[in-house]
């Protein structure tokens, strides 16, 4: 039970990094010669294999390794980056994520060719010796996979300002083999170094790269030099010799002879020269000083990734749990208030001031930890634009502005699956085929830009992209063909495009795997208005389309105006309300049954009829104007305006999952509980007897 | 396999005249009474919804929903029994309330010596009830929890209605 828990915490974390890793490939795509990017992918793929056997991932282990092992060739500039090492890449990582989510029993088939591809795109430089063949654990080199360093740790003196741990990088030495660790104290004057170096010489059967990860942060600072293959530590004159070259107090260790014990050991070694394998760290960062702008992205998604590590991964129940948690204390809040006033007695005023204060910016804090940024999302659309674009033999740019854009958890999780859908729409039908386009004067390359950003209360999305854009024209015909219009009909341009929304609409002329099927965009309409959120399509023929969207911050609290009838407490979103004002039944009556509102009349729902209250209504009543579906209104009816109430959405639960027109509770101040109605379900409604 | 020979506690209650008992371990909490706010336009065995500790919770008599006899009605001293349905599947477990008379006590019950509901007992349908035992000289029906709150069953009967 205990290690299920912990093996899926692992997937959780891998399929974290897959992500990120999945973004850096894109980045290399731009830039192949990233050297940060390469080291990403490279460190990303050992933290998986190094924790992929624990758990008995052995097929995963086995893909991370050999992936690690092309990066590590690409660093040592023995391969480059190209197309098919990036797609075999991301092929890795689609196999991971399987693997990891149906067990590594499955997808067999597409191991085997996966590792064909990898073989393939290795041997591009040489014979692929890297890849063994799976289950065969990759030994190293001779001598049992023993290889003897020696290293060298001389610290700039600034070390301690940059933040490094320096007993952290010892310790890390230690635990990488067995051998020894010297300090020496400099005596003399050495200029910018710290007072004190190491030398270690120790045997281990950590690769040279494994090493390398130690000391990621002080590259510069450390030389490592291979000795000899095997362990040198099983020779005692080795042993010897080492410990009287450290009595010798020199100022660094004849590696020479060291070096010399190579052949003499127990394990007969391959003899290398030293001078070869004594290389600098990271040669192809020292070898770009120019930084690139797409470096410079990549830097940042480092950066990222490290920040992260200061973030908490938190299971979505628990906040909202905290958020009940908070309601409950602002409703216990409420209730110390009314003691106040019943008692009057100053300490307890102050200290429900005090309260009150608290436990507003208890309830902010606990709601913007549901906000996640939009960022989050734009991965899966980099990819869907990259994979989709090739699949199409398309050229297209992905652009992303305000993608900082934060909303609330909820909405982003049931944003993917729309906006994907747009997406996907501009990459099929929008931009053109590179001929298409260069025939028309565009740049071969389409654009699609997708933008975030706040506006009130509100946030907008946009896409837009560069396309051929929607015909009007083709539009039109297709709704008469449809019967959705008539040949006699005149509509506008908006009113045409809103068709697009129409269930079965679709003027694709054929109907390819990706779209056309007149699904969707009816789909993705509905998903944003169960947001609570606004779509609008607007395009030109010929220069492109852009889809708007507007969306609520969160779900989980919404402004309300609060009303009754008799002692039942009602909610109306505030985003709906156009205004309020007073009315009588006989006023009512008198305009038969409607209500005048701008000079138009206006569709009326009385309230206390329309939910079967019982009592008599009072002599002067209310409306409520809604702005419903762009301008048209509709008036409710009730007995009284109480005031505005920030309302903590809750769910009825399943008892009243049917409930026609109540969407969900709001426990107030007080202790009571305040119903919020479903205004478009209530029109909906209205219309239907209507007919 | 549950162990027939040992006791279970159960919590009795009194509905009307007649003693019934829900099984301890699906027992939240007893709360007083508190202010219900009516759902328009539900079926009567809803009674409406209550703030359990910022939670709303469904307020049900059983009463209605099962067919039991409504004479006398509910008071101040009057309780709720908070009970959770379906404990075991995530998927439909929910929190609800059950308004009752008032909670007599905890009885430990063999599971042996509860016996199915006889045929001339036509106070429940036996649908609703997992048996019934003895105590002191009482008869007390054991409810099923599941049958009784299942939410198929209401949108059924709501059709019904309808």
């Amino acid at each position: 039970m205990m290690l299920e828990q912990f093996k899926q915490k692992y997937i959780e974390e891998v399929n974290d990094l897959l992500n990120d890793l999945e973004d850096t490939v894109l980045v290399l795509e731009q830039n192949p010669g990233s050297a940060d990017g390469i080291n990403q992918v490279f460190r990303v793929m050992h933290t998986i294999k190094g924790t992929a056997g624990m758990y008995d991932f052995k097929t995963v282990e086995k893909i991370t390794h050999d992936v690690e092992s092309i990066y590590g060739k690409i660093r040592d500039s023995s391969l480059s980056v190209s197309t098919e090492v990036l797609n075999v890449t991301l092929d890795g990582v689609d196999l991971i994520r399987n693997l990891l989510k149906n067990g590594e029993s499955s997808l067999q088939e597409e191991v085997a060719a996966f590792f064909v591809k990898l073989a393939a795109v290795s041997s591009d430089s040489d014979g692929g010796e890297m890849f063994s063949p799976v289950g065969v654990a990759d030994s190293g080199q001779a001598g049992g996979g023993f290889v003897t360093y020696y290293l060298l740790f001389e610290p700039e003196a600034d070390i301690k300002d940059r933040g490094i741990n320096i007993s952290g990088i010892l310790s890390d030495i230690d635990a990488a083999g067995e051998g020894v660790i010297m300090p020496r104290y400099r005596t003399g004057d050495a200029a910018g170094k710290y007072n004190t170096y190491w030398e270690a010489v120790f045997s281990t059967q950590k690769s040279y790269q494994d090493l390398t990860e130690i000391f990621l942060f002080v590259e510069d600072e450390v030389k490592i030099t291979k000795l000899a293959d095997g362990d040198l530590f099983k020779n005692p004159d080795f042993i010897a010799e080492l410990s009287s070259l450290q009595e010798a107090e020199q100022n660094y260790f004849d590696i020479q002879k060291l070096a010399a014990f190579a052949g003499g050991g127990k394990n007969p070694a391959v003899q290398q020269p030293l001078s070869a394998e004594e290389k600098p760290v990271k040669k192809a960062v020292n070898k770009e000083n120019t930084v690139s702008a797409e470096e410079k992205i990549i830097n940042r998604a480092v950066a990222a990734a490290d920040t992260k590590t200061s973030s908490v991964k938190v299971d979505s129940d628990k906040l909202d749990e905290l958020m009940n948690l908070v309601s409950e204390l602002v409703t216990t809040k409420a209730e110390m208030m009314l003691l106040f006033e019943k008692y009057n007695i100053q300490e307890l005023g102050t200290l429900c001031e005090k309260v009150d204060r608290l436990s507003n910016r208890f309830k902010d804090n606990a709601l913007s930890i549901r906000l996640v940024p939009i960022e989050s999302l734009m991965l899966r659309f980099q990819r869907l634009v990259r994979d989709l674009s090739a699949e199409l033999g398309k050229k297209i740019d992905f652009k992303t502005d305000g993608t900082d854009t934060e909303l609330d958890k909820t909405i982003i999780d049931n944003l993917s699956v729309p906006l994907m859908h747009i997406i996907r729409n501009s990459i099929d039908h929008g931009i053109e085929s590179p001929e298409v386009r260069l025939a028309n004067n565009k740049s071969e390359h389409g654009l699609i830009k997708f933008t975030a950003f706040y506006s009130g209360n509100n946030v907008f999305i946009q896409i837009q992209d560069d396309g051929a854009g929607m015909d009007c024209e083709a539009l039109r015909k297709k709704a008469i063909e449809r019967g959705l219009l008539k040949p006699s009909d005149n509509p506008t341009d908006k009113q045409l495009m809103e068709l697009i929304f129409v269930p079965g609409f679709s003027t694709a002329e054929k109907v390819t795997g990706i779209s056309g099927r007149g699904v969707g965009m009816d789909v993705v309409k509905q998903n944003i208005v169960k947001l609570r959120g606004e779509i609008e399509v607007t395009s030109e023929k010929g220069l492109g389309t852009a889809v708007t969207i507007k969306l609520p911050f969160t779900l989980s609290i919404i402004d309300t105006l609060l009303v009754s009838i008799d002692k039942t407490l009602l909610l109306v979103p505030v985003y709906m309300i156009d205004s309020c004002t007073q009315i009588t039944r006989r006023q009512l009556e008198a305009d038969n049954g409607r209500f005048i509102y701008e000079g138009e009349p206006t569709t009326i729902i009385d309230l206390r009829k329309e939910l079967e209250f019982s009592g008599k209504p009072p002599k002067t009543e209310h409306v409520v104007v809604v702005n419903y579906k762009d301008d048209m209104h509709v008036g409710l009816i009730v007995d009284k305006i109480i005031g505005e109430h920030q309302a903590v959405l809750k769910s009825l639960g399943k008892y009243f999952a049917n409930q026609e027109y109540i969407s969900g509770g709001s426990i107030l101040g007080d202790g009571s509980i305040a119903l919020v109605l479903d205004v478009p379900k209530l029109i909906k409604q209205m219309e239907k007897s209507e007919n | 396999m549950e162990d027939y020979s040992s006791a279970i506690p159960y919590l009795s209650f009194q509905l009307n005249q007649d003693l019934y008992a829900y099984k301890i371990s699906d027992v939240v909490e007893v709360i007083d009474l508190q202010k219900i706010t009516v759902i328009p336009k539900t079926p009567p065995y809803i009674m409406g919804v209550i703030n359990f500790r910022g939670d709303i919770l469904p307020l049900i008599d059983i009463r209605k929903e099962c067919g039991l006899n409504c004479d006398s009605d509910f008071d101040v001293d009057s309780v709720i029994i908070v009970l959770d349905v379906n404990k075991e599947d995530s998927e439909n477990r929910f929190l609800v309330g059950s308004i009752v008379n008032a909670v007599r006590d905890v009885v430990e019950v063999k599971p042996v010596d509860i016996m199915p509901i006889p045929n001339f007992d036509n106070r429940i349908n036996p649908e609703f009830a997992e048996g019934i035992f003895k105590h002191n000289d009482n008869f007390i029906t054991v409810l099923d929890i599941p049958a009784v709150f299942s939410i198929d069953k209401n949108m059924q009967s709501k059709q019904n209605r309808l």
